[in-house]
């Protein structure tokens, strides 16, 4: 259904009488909740509750007169349940403009019947009107059944905001239509595969309608309905908005990514392009987003501040058990193993460790290989030569996924990981090898430069095979070398979350709301 | 430079292809291919790229065999392969790889024409089909003043996107003699058009190609030994995806995979160079540099010639907009300031002239507000002689579009002497900034209203607008064709790339 599809009123508008005798006609819940938010509504506005409904619209028509579409974004918002989407809200806009206010909320009014026989519980639900407060939008990863890059981002840092600040905790409604309070227990646990698009399944709490709040999205967004929202949100209605910048692969490295993602990610950032402020997890992340913000200058878009704030990498965790297993199970006794972590979609150029190992197990240098990750878009030229490998009998092993504690052995048995990834926005095994004080070979540039600066990595070309190859060669032949690189990586300075944590919500946070 | 056909006779069998290609490959040194069998030949040639084994060379010796470019995994399987192979393998590997990814039937059997150091423009799509608007109009300014003052050859893609080929006659004509032909061309079925096979030479994108040719044309760009540049139109569907449809934004994308390998892009206005040089300056993250990006402005058209502006000869002043009907353009507003115009009492006709479009919203308005009495017109898909007749009577035109990559409806007004209203921002601000126009901002209903009741109401401001249009400089075609080869092709020429 669109907002306002109106049905538009042939008068100068209905009189205030009329309007307010169909208001409190309304029945049951769906009534009481319209009286409700129209009281809310008012006061919000600075009105003070007088009881009648008359006397609200009266002050509504008032707010509205002024033609300010912050104001019309609350009112819609408020009235129908439902975020506008740009094109509704200039409609009400050139609406109230032409026919007066009152007209509007007659529009919104048949509006409304319509939602009652689309979705009859809409016009029911409890509305909160939040104001001067941190909104915090943790959508996707409150139902994702995962914990890896973003989601994991996500949760760590919402986790300790919500330990030091009061924030308000949304997730989307059904129809990706309004903000609802998030139980915080639905928002830690990494579940199954929920699906928040049931209302059946996931119980909604209250319509959370932010006004004059920092709206904070640390997760991406990609739901065609939410980003429309999103962006109306973000442009129009006052409020001050932010989100957490991981990368632009999609649009800027468009070749190694899943045939729409490209679409679904320029739609993102046309939305993006309407906050606030964005804090990117890297510099070379920032560097994208810049340039991204150069582009908005033909639409006449100034576009978002943009910072760069350093993910921090997790403290390894190591027990015995997992060593033992990582030896055992995963590792070739007598040689050492060298360990590559992520997916195998063509970004992460895994097939070019194939093709270097080959030429170094050709050599007749002695280690085997392990990677950890799944498969992914166009990984079957991957898994291809890595069976042709192991047909040839070297020693390659591929697992899906490991455990945490399987995964930080892994990091501590290995000699050396390699990560020649054509973009990252930030490169998190290069971190987490480190980390573990295991030196890692990466890409002499963006995200995996900028982490392996402060010692513990060697860096290649990742479009050069054979200086990848070169790069290995050094690693697992020159002694001192190696044991040089490991003492680099154990003295790096650690980052935490809390320090990731502080510094987004430092920059995202208006002072008088921190 | 120099342009060499190699074979230009039958050389559809592979022997053939492969004598041809055989100088290329193993340079001037090596004499008679032409006595050496097929097979003799093929182990010389894979021997030869084995014995120095460049990605350039694979590449051509690929594209012989296989009758099409390699994709990037294609070039880079290739790579790996010969590396590790001897003769028989890398040959096997080559003969294999060209039969498993053969998806154009008609492909082996075309004619294959081998170019070297010569200027190649692809025209694909301007060269197939009749439309004629933005992309296609400058293709069909720029190529016949090309071919006039240099050796160029216009190419297209064969079907399924395989390779370059050769125009048809047809097509030809379509490209280089649209003023004579008009649209009244069909389309050539079952064309057999020579494969074009560029060898160390500029390839121009002048249209944004689409399909699977962006797969074919990136490693074409960075690892064939030839050069490819671009004329750099706009990047709307990334930076306005929300007011495109989404196939327009998957297609951009994939376009942008090929551009960050060319070596030069011109835009054909300084904000859609800004555009380009924004996704330029996103490219180190990945450890690329990009193309040098210039700016190369389009010209705005001649002054029509023609009856002069009889708008005296209205009874009531006529508004015009000129623009597909899609959300971008901002139809809505300009039909939101028309009538809180109308509603105080101005008498003005508003006339919409488009192609296509979507959406409902629009229409629904338009038939509302038509309901509703007020003199609305639309017309779609108008010759070229009703446009020109539409700017003339115009009194003004409103073209408050959200995103140009240069607002053709904003120059060719200009050019019918009809001021304009525009948006204040991007390439709709350059073309008004030397006179004629009034700016407003875009999304702000209240100045578009201000800006139409000045020009419906002050009979003063509308002549001095017209004085000033008649104070601008013109730029031709001509000038437009030879300021984008000193920009594109020159420089890679002289080997001075700024």
């Amino acid at each position: 259904m669109t907002m306002l599809s109106m049905r538009r009123l042939r008068s100068r508008g209905p009189g205030v009488a009329g309007l307010a005798k169909q208001i409190d006609a309304e029945p049951g819940t769906r009534g009481r909740e319209l009286r409700r938010r129209l009281s809310l509504l008012v006061q919000t506005l600075g009105g003070s509750d007088v009881g009648q409904t008359i006397d609200h619209l009266e002050r509504l028509e008032v707010e509205l007169a002024h033609g300010d579409a912050q104001v019309m974004w609350l009112t819609l918002a408020v009235l129908l349940g439902q975020f506008p989407i740009e094109s509704s809200l200039r409609r009400a806009c050139r609406m109230a403009e032409l026919d007066g206010p009152l007209a509007v909320v007659a529009a919104v009014m048949a509006d409304r019947k319509d939602l009652e026989r689309e979705h009859p519980n809409a016009l029911r639900h409890h509305l909160d009107i939040v104001t001067n407060q941190v909104v915090v939008d943790l959508h996707h990863t409150s139902g994702a059944k995962f914990n890896t890059g973003i989601q994991r981002v996500a949760r760590e840092v919402v986790r300790r905001w919500a330990e030091t600040h009061d924030i308000v905790l949304v997730g989307w409604k059904s129809g990706y239509t309004a903000l609802y309070r998030l139980p915080e227990s639905i928002a830690w646990e990494t579940k199954g595969d929920v699906g928040l698009d049931d209302e059946s399944v996931a119980p909604e709490g209250s319509i959370i309608v932010p006004w004059r709040s920092t709206y904070v999205l640390p997760e991406l967004l990609g739901e065609a309905g939410r980003v429309d929202r999103f962006q109306c949100l973000a442009h129009f209605s006052g409020n001050r908005s932010s989100v957490i910048g991981f990368d632009c692969v999609p649009m800027t490295t468009g070749e190694t990514a899943i045939v729409g993602m490209g679409a679904d990610f320029a739609h993102y950032l046309s939305a993006v392009a309407r906050t606030d402020r964005v804090a990117t997890i890297s510099e070379a992340s920032a560097v994208e987003f810049r340039g991204w913000r150069a582009m908005l200058k033909g639409a006449g878009i100034e576009g978002p501040e943009i910072r760069a704030i350093l993910l921090p990498a997790d403290k390894p965790t190591l027990n015995d058990e997992a060593l033992a297993i990582v030896r055992d199970q995963l590792a070739v006794v007598g040689m050492p193993m060298v360990l590559v972590v992520g997916s195998h979609e063509p970004r992460k150029n895994h097939r070019a460790v194939l093709h270097a190992a080959e030429m170094l197990w050709r050599e007749g240098l002695s280690f085997s290989l392990l990677f950890v990750g799944g498969n992914s878009w166009n990984s079957e030229r991957f898994t291809h030569n890595l069976h042709q490998l192991q047909a040839e009998g070297r020693p390659v092993h591929a697992v899906r996924a490991l455990t945490d504690e399987l995964l930080w052995a892994a990091y501590a048995v290995a000699r050396c990981t390699v990560f020649p990834s054509i973009n990252e926005g930030f490169g998190l095994p290069v971190a987490e090898s480190l980390a573990s004080g295991t030196p890692a070979i990466t890409s002499n540039f963006g995200s995996m430069r900028e982490i392996a600066e402060a010692g513990g990595a060697l860096l290649v070309d990742p479009r050069d095979d054979h200086d990848i190859a070169a790069a290995l060669k050094r690693m697992l032949t020159d002694d001192a070398l190696h044991a040089s690189l490991a003492r680099q990586a154990r003295e790096r300075p650690a980052r935490s979350w809390e320090d990731y944590a502080r510094e987004t919500w430092n920059y995202f946070v208006d002072p008088s709301l921190r | 430079m120099t342009l060499t056909l190699s074979s230009a006779t039958g050389n559809h069998h592979l022997q053939d292809r492969l004598a041809a290609v055989a100088p290329l490959i193993f340079g001037s040194e090596h004499t008679s291919p032409g006595q050496l069998g097929t097979a003799e030949l093929l182990t010389q040639l894979v021997d030869s790229v084995l014995s120095d084994l460049r990605t350039d060379r694979l590449w051509l010796l690929f594209v012989t065999i296989a009758a099409r470019y390699p994709t990037q995994d294609e070039l880079a399987d290739g790579v790996r392969e010969f590396e590790l192979s001897d003769n028989d393998r890398a040959t096997l590997w080559l003969l294999d790889t060209a039969v498993e990814g053969a998806d154009d039937g008609s492909a082996p059997r075309r004619m294959m024409t081998f170019v070297q150091d010569a200027v190649l423009v692809e025209v694909d799509h301007s060269a197939k089909h009749n439309l004629h608007t933005g992309i296609q109009q400058v293709v069909r300014e720029l190529l016949p003043r090309w071919t006039r003052d240099h050796q160029v050859i216009p190419v297209a893609w064969t079907p399924e996107s395989g390779s370059h080929r050769a125009l048809t006659e047809t097509e030809l004509a379509r490209v280089l003699k649209w003023g004579d032909i008009g649209d009244e061309q069909t389309t050539d079925y079952a064309e057999t058009s020579p494969i074009i096979v560029p060898w160390r030479c500029i390839v121009v994108l002048a249209e944004v190609p689409l399909g699977n040719a962006p797969l074919r044309l990136a490693p074409l760009a960075h690892s064939s030994g030839n050069s490819l540049v671009a004329i750099g139109y706009d990047c709307i569907p990334i930076v306005s995806s929300d007011l495109v449809p989404t196939p327009d934004s998957s297609r951009f994308v994939n376009y942008l995979s090929v551009i960050k390998h060319a070596r030069r892009v011109a835009g054909i206005s300084a904000s859609a160079t800004t555009e380009f040089q924004g996704f330029v300056e996103t490219l180190p993250t990945q450890g690329l540099l990009g193309p040098v990006v210039v700016e190369c402005m389009l010209p705005t058209s001649p002054r029509r010639s023609g009856p002069s502006n009889d708008v005296a000869t209205l009874d009531r002043p006529m508004v015009l907009m000129v623009g597909s009907f899609e959300p971008r353009k901002n139809h809505l507003a300009v039909l939101h300031a028309a009538e809180t115009l109308w509603r105080a009492g101005l008498d003005f006709d508003l006339t919409f002239i488009g192609g296509s479009g979507w959406g409902s919203e629009l229409p629904d308005r338009i038939d509302e507000l038509t309901h509703a009495g007020r003199p609305i017109t639309v017309l779609r898909n108008v010759d070229q002689s009703v446009l020109d007749r539409a700017y003339r009577s115009a009194t003004f035109t409103v073209f408050p579009s959200t995103h140009e990559g240069f607002g053709l409806p904003v120059a060719e007004s200009l050019a019918a002497e009809t001021p304009v209203i525009t948006s204040d921002f991007g390439s709709m601000r350059e073309l008004a900034a030397a006179g004629g126009a009034l700016t407003i901002d875009p999304h702000d209903d209240a100045a578009l209203v201000t800006a139409m009741r000045t020009l419906l109401t002050d009979a003063g401001e509308l002549e001095r607008l017209r004085l000033q249009i008649a104070d601008r400089t013109l730029r031709e075609w001509d000038d437009y064709a030879a300021e984008l080869w000193a920009a594109l092709i020159t420089p890679l020429l002289s080997g001075d790339e700024q």
